[in-house]
């Protein structure tokens, strides 16, 4: 009788990665992965804060990732995890100043949670690998890894602004006597409002990788 | 002496109920369900090591902006402070490190492996730029610090009782894991959100 045979077949492989490098939708670091929280349970209550933290994301993000893979390739990876976080906190000074640049005092709407991205597990969570990425994948992970962030961090500031002030980037579009729920821009709404979408993302993504492995297996 | 024990006291006991940083300001809460869910790391030596880089940054932080770099310009104090207080938390890792090589630990490979998670996370960071914004002093910095490690361990305990009772096929599956995980939090700071009566300062 022959052996069952565990090893995944190559369609099988193909699917596999294409679920693992979908960081938009399939594999998203803030719903699948739980990475990014706090900013955006706590600040991320607006369309125009949800836009400056996409800002502050972007700018921070992928030159961290590429910088340190650059520095930790002369280190031979030594140091990774104190140098993610350096790295990040570096390269905000010229963040910073840029950003304040474009939004001026607006930017203060974001309080800690600006300066708390440097060590936000978004931009960090690779220090805790221990293998070393090349700079050419550090670059496309980071900007998946943007991409995908930056739509939940979008989704989350309209949909909390809307149910908490009836507005879309500050353009009144529910007129009812009271606001939908007031509740939306506060912590605690922050947490119950993205568990909801969470449920519902994983569902929609849960049935996605289903059909995609039944398709492989069809091949 | 009287006064500045029940000030740390009083400070304390705010970061870990009014203040929770996990329930306030989900402050490392990513951290939180990760390590909920992660067998490898410890609870209790996880909030050991936090405690202890607390307590060491609480009075570097009060002192660096002010006594380090005193003549620091005012439009570079802010972009500057992230990595001053890392400079604080390295500090912190690096003497907590040599402790761990010196003295004769239990579990010291497992104690080495956690401690830059303890060191490098939006908690500790998150404590000393709120003792910086609220302009605290070092008995207000040292209480709010401990506090928060404190109130940290408070929340671990409390998502990770509430995980073992979710997990039951009462739980809708959609729910199970994370969303359920976001939805009790989100309940439980609504219930803090009540007993305090305000919004928290960003």
């Amino acid at each position: 009788m022959a052996a069952h045979n565990n090893t995944p077949s190559p369609a099988q492989m193909a699917i596999l990665q294409r679920i693992q490098s979908d960081r938009i939708f399939m594999n998203n670091p803030v719903m699948l992965q739980g990475l990014g929280l706090a900013p955006i349970v706590v600040a991320d209550t607006s369309c125009k804060n949800a836009v400056m933290l996409i800002a502050a994301l972007a700018l921070l993000l992928v030159p961290t990732r590429v910088l340190t893979v650059a520095v930790l390739t002369i280190t031979g990876n030594r140091g990774h995890y104190v140098l993610y976080p350096f790295m990040a906190a570096l390269i905000y000074v010229p963040a910073y100043l840029l950003l304040l640049e474009i939004f001026g005092t607006d930017l203060l709407l974001l309080g800690l949670y600006l300066p708390i991205l440097v060590v936000d597990p978004l931009i960090i969570s690779r220090n805790e690998r221990t293998k070393l990425e090349s700079a050419t994948m550090a670059l496309k992970q980071g900007l998946s890894t943007l991409m995908g962030a930056s739509v939940v961090i979008l989704l989350m500031g309209a949909l909390r602004e809307f149910l908490a002030t009836g507005c879309l980037f500050e353009h009144q579009l529910y007129f009812g006597a009271t606001n939908l729920l007031p509740l939306a821009n506060q912590p605690s709404g922050g947490f119950i409002l993205l568990g909801l979408i969470c449920a519902l993302w994983r569902y929609a993504a849960g049935v996605k990788k289903l059909h995609l492995t039944q398709e492989a297996v069809w091949k | 002496m009287i006064r500045d024990l029940s000030v740390f006291l009083v400070y304390a006991v705010l970061a870990v109920f009014a203040e929770n940083a996990v329930f306030t300001r989900g402050l490392g809460v990513s951290r939180l369900i990760r390590l909920v869910n992660d067998d490898a790391i410890g609870t209790i030596q996880f909030w050991v090591l936090l405690a202890l880089v607390e307590l060491l940054t609480a009075p570097m932080g009060f002192f660096v902006l002010d006594r380090v770099v005193p003549g620091l310009p005012a439009e570079l104090r802010l972009p500057l402070r992230p990595l001053l207080y890392l400079g604080c938390a390295l500090v912190a890792y690096l003497m907590v490190l040599a402790v761990l090589c010196v003295l004769p630990f239990k579990h010291k490979l497992r104690l080495l492996r956690t401690l830059p998670l303890a060191s490098f996370n939006t908690n500790v960071l998150g404590t000393l730029i709120i003792c910086s914004t609220q302009g605290y002093n070092l008995v207000e910095h040292l209480g709010f610090g401990v506090g928060t490690s404190l109130g940290y361990l408070m929340a671990v305990l409390l998502v990770d009782e509430a995980e073992r009772r979710l997990d039951n096929s009462s739980v809708p599956a959609i729910f199970r894991g994370m969303p359920i995980t976001l939805v009790y939090i989100g309940i439980l700071a609504l219930a803090i959100y009540g007993f305090t009566g305000h919004t928290i300062t960003l």
